[in-house]
């Protein structure tokens, strides 16, 4: 890293101007990270560019890291799954007879079965 | 992310609202019992007891129960009826109502003969009163 503060601080004005390079705004930021900018000449450039480094992560954030997307997608699977099985058990309607499903209306048996039991309390 | 999370926890609450029927001891009744040959199972959704205003009918009829049968299930409901609000029991039924729970009423039915065994548990809105006027209206 050239350690001559006057060309950094030439490198700055020219970034506020707007006539630096994208390589060489990367140059200066990671200059100005660096113990040699520690002169109070840099606080505006290094304050400017923490501003902007701050504003444009903000503005995009890192959506599809592989973790993220499968994290995303394992979230949306148990989504999924748990839904599905809420709507199964809310309609399920079975009949088991020795452990074996059977097709019967399970309406008509809850209805046996129950006036049955409100019988036996009622006498 | 943590909309995500939010969602799967409101899913998950769902799910164990739907099986408020676990954590008592009846359902070891209904898990060792309904394979048995002489056994009948009927298990019913909020979807099917709409018209009842219940959301889960799960019953378990045994025909010509043994003594051990008796005495097993029997002995779960007992383990139940700790924690019930209203006990109505007789030599031949007992009908236990559990405590309530968001506006949901949770009740056990048992009734034993010679001939029949009959648990039943059911959760829903309704009352003891509307589900006995409405099985005993069906009758008439």
């Amino acid at each position: 890293m050239n350690s001559d503060l006057s060309y950094w601080e030439a490198l700055a004005e020219r970034y506020f101007l707007a006539e630096t390079s994208e390589q060489e705004e990367a140059q200066l930021r990671k200059f100005l990270c660096s113990s040699y900018a520690q002169d109070s000449r840099f606080d505006e450039a290094r304050a400017t560019m923490s501003l902007l480094h701050v504003c444009r992560s903000k503005r995009r954030p890192a959506m599809w890291h592989p973790l993220r997307v499968v994290a995303v997608a394992a979230c949306l699977c148990l989504a999924f799954f748990l839904g599905w099985h809420q709507y199964r058990q809310h309609n399920i309607s079975r009949v088991r007879i020795a452990g074996q499903e059977v097709e019967a209306d399970a309406s008509l048996l809850m209805q046996k079965q129950m006036t049955e039991m409100f019988n036996s309390i009622d006498q | 992310m943590k909309r995500l999370l939010l969602l799967i926890m409101i899913l998950q609450g769902l799910c164990l609202v739907a099986h408020a029927q676990k954590g008592l001891a009846i359902e070891k009744a209904f898990d060792e019992l309904a394979v048995e040959k002489n056994a009948t199972e009927v298990v019913m959704g909020a979807g099917r007891l709409k018209k009842y205003n219940l959301s889960l009918f799960h019953s378990l009829e045994i025909k010509n129960p043994s003594e051990a049968e008796q005495q097993r299930v029997e002995a779960l409901v007992q383990a139940d009826a700790e924690q019930a609000i209203l006990q109505e029991e007789t030599a031949g039924h007992k009908l236990y109502e559990l405590p309530k729970r968001g506006g949901m009423h949770f009740f056990i039915f048992y009734r034993c003969t010679s001939q029949s065994l009959i648990l039943i548990y059911i959760e829903g809105k309704a009352s003891l009163k509307q589900i006995e006027s409405l099985f005993l209206k069906k009758q008439n």
